[in-house]
């Protein structure tokens, strides 16, 4: 059958009924369907045998097959607090073909797992006993965390990064509802139409990757890296007004209009998020992700604020020179040809306001060995470590100057070296750097000279 | 987490109780999920509705002995059952039908039970005039176990395509049931 043979694709009706079947029906669809349904008792009629069909189209293809599988579909409800709906599937099992008697049915239950937590930051805490059992998550479970990053993979291939404090519910296999915190979506496009509900709205995810948020006294938001997403305010607002967003847009939920209203992207928060991806976690301060970068380093923080930039360089790469780094006790330490490192640079910048100071605390999930931040040896480890595409330009006191004080730089590492506090300061034109270095594999010569 | 664990075991009910209420079940398994369908039109929600309805009808044939009519007894708990799913995922902001014509549509299908059985007579009729391909596409489309996904990957398309083809397929038995119960053939 070709589209010019389907004589229903133009019927209205029809068209909103398989909208309604494939679970499609958008707000505007509805009441388009229902002013059609209003027109008397035929569109009614019409509408409950066409839908109809799809109930005995199940039947026919259920008949087909043996009463074994037609038992194994029966599954059991749990029930959960706070009346979220929750499931149990007890599948009965046929043991015998025997018919004499039906004394072999037996069921058994599990409960419906739909996710399970794939990695947590080091920060990460969940609130006592508000968490998963075992790492499994449930239809109906309540995600209460009071500080770092979860992550949870869905069955249908959803991926959720949840940022806390946070208290998420597990509403279905394909939504979760925020109370508050901060989520990052990544829907691969056969679990479009995942959805993230919370008091202000719906948001339904036609294949892509974006950003919720959504804290205490702070309006909604929302901002899409990548795709699309349909966004349904809340009922209670009493507007059926939906809008799209797509790649790079953003908006938020103005309590006052009672309506969805654009608004700048949230690249810090996605940062943040990707610098949890890359193992590191910001405690405090302005420490913004910089993936791709190329051309000179900006004269003023990308976000407008005194703070750093965090620069991904050479990863595992096998030195051919050798550099010197300081270890956690601020010693020098010369890494030979041979040995692998992973570097990521730290570059601080103010706001070309006057004098500038920016401060942070960052996690990270494996040891930082070392730094290098003498303006001298972050030179000569650039044409290594640095990338191609940026021009690391010496400008006027680009090394720390670490020293006691007030107006000094400071550096500090946790024992195990997973922890950092960093401040500089530095004037208007002046910018600071500092790599942070992670041997990955010591070269096998044994130290360089 | 706390969970209440519920079970359907033998012990509970007595095993001829249970073989019971399956045979009964998956005699009216059909209307009942046509008529779950009927409210909440979406697969996977209609899913959960059934799974539900089954939890409750077990739990209401363990209580108080099997029904006169099950299929009737069964078809009012899963409109009950319907009704409050709905009104749940309202609250959650899913796009619902209103009361009003929700109402209208459990009123006209709960009337068309005997033309719907009628209709799906026609509709093995149907199915038998169709190509073996078309039909066993339906056939593992509309399966218990069926996954779209699942299929359309089986059969190199995407799931856009697999819906739209399904789409078709279901439109023209639409009519030929149609042209059935009007009396011509398909």
């Amino acid at each position: 059958m070709t589209q010019a043979d389907d004589h229903l694709k133009d019927d209205p009706l029809i068209a909103l009924a398989d909208l309604a079947l494939e679970g499609r029906l958008t707000r505007e669809d509805a009441l388009e369907l229902e002013e059609l349904l209003d027109g008397g008792l035929g569109a009614v009629q019409r509408y409950v045998q066409y839908v109809g069909l799809q109930a005995a189209l199940h039947a026919e293809a259920a008949a087909a097959v043996d009463e074994d599988d037609f038992l194994t579909r029966i599954q059991s409800i749990e029930q959960r607090r706070r009346m979220m709906t929750s499931w149990k599937i007890a599948a009965a099992v046929m043991a015998c073909a025997c018919l004499m008697s039906f004394t072999v049915y037996k069921f058994a239950t599990w409960p419906w797992v739909v996710a399970s937590v794939v990695e947590t930051s080091s920060q990460f805490e969940w609130k006592k006993g508000e968490q998963p059992v075992d790492g499994q998550v449930r239809i109906g479970d309540q995600l209460h965390m009071t500080s770092g990053f979860a992550d949870l993979r869905f069955l249908n291939g959803a991926q959720i990064s949840v940022r806390g404090p946070a208290l998420l519910d597990v509403v279905s296999a394909k939504e979760v509802r925020l109370e508050y915190g901060q989520v990052l979506l990544n829907v691969p496009g056969d679990a479009a139409g995942f959805a993230v509900s919370t008091p202000d709205g719906r948001l339904v995810d036609l294949g892509t990757q974006f950003l919720v948020s959504r804290n205490t006294g702070v309006r909604t938001g929302a901002t899409v890296r990548q795709g699309l997403i349909e966004i349904h305010p809340d009922e209670k607002f009493g507007t059926s007004e939906t809008r799209r967003l797509a790649t790079n847009e953003a908006a938020v939920f103005d309590p006052g209009k009672k309506r969805w209203v654009d608004a700048p992207p949230d690249w810090e928060s996605l940062s943040t998020f990707d610098l949890k991806a890359l193992g590191f976690e910001v405690l405090s301060g302005n420490v913004m992700y910089v993936p791709t970068f190329s051309g000179p380093l900006p004269e003023k923080h990308l976000s407008g604020k005194p703070g750093f930039h965090m620069i991904p360089e050479r990863q595992s790469y096998r030195l051919t020179e050798t550099i010197r780094m300081r270890d956690r006790e601020g010693k020098i330490v010369p890494l030979g040809p041979g040995t692998i490192v992973t570097s990521f640079m730290l570059d601080s910048a103010g706001d070309r306001n006057g004098d500038w100071t920016a401060s942070t605390t960052v996690t990270s999930k494996l040891p930082i060995s070392g730094v290098i931040y003498e303006l001298g040896e972050l030179w000569i480890a650039n044409d290594q470590l640095g990338l191609s595409g940026i021009k690391y330009d010496p400008t006027q006191g680009a090394g720390l100057e670490l020293k006691n004080g007030p107006g000094g730089d400071t550096l500090s590492f946790s024992p195990d070296g997973r922890q950092m506090d960093l401040s500089v300061s530095a004037s208007e034109l002046e910018r600071d750097q500092i790599r942070l270095i992670f041997v990955v594999d010591p070269a096998k010569e044994g130290p360089a000279k | 987490m706390r969970r209440t664990e519920i079970k359907i075991d033998a012990d509970e009910g007595g095993e001829e109780l249970q073989a019971q209420f399956l045979r009964s079940l998956r005699d009216a398994q059909g209307a009942l999920y046509g008529c779950i369908l009927a409210l909440v039109p979406a697969g996977s929600d209609a899913d959960e509705v059934f799974q539900e309805t089954v939890w409750v009808l077990w739990k209401e044939y363990q209580a108080e002995g099997p029904p006169i009519n099950f299929s009737a007894w069964s078809n009012s708990v899963a409109r009950n059952i319907a009704r409050g799913y709905i009104r749940r995922e309202r609250r959650r902001g899913r796009v619902q039908l209103s009361e009003a014509h929700l109402n209208m549509i459990a009123k006209v299908h709960a009337g068309s039970s005997e033309l719907l059985e009628l209709r799906q007579e026609m509709l093995r009729h149907c199915l038998g005039h169709m190509s073996d391909g078309d039909r066993a596409l339906l056939m593992s489309c509309y399966g218990p176990e069926a996954s779209i996904h699942v299929v359309a990957r089986k059969q190199g398309q995407t799931t856009a395509s697999l819906y739209s083809r399904l789409k078709r397929l279901r439109h023209r038995l639409f009519e030929c049931v149609n042209r059935r119960m009007s009396g011509r053939n398909p």
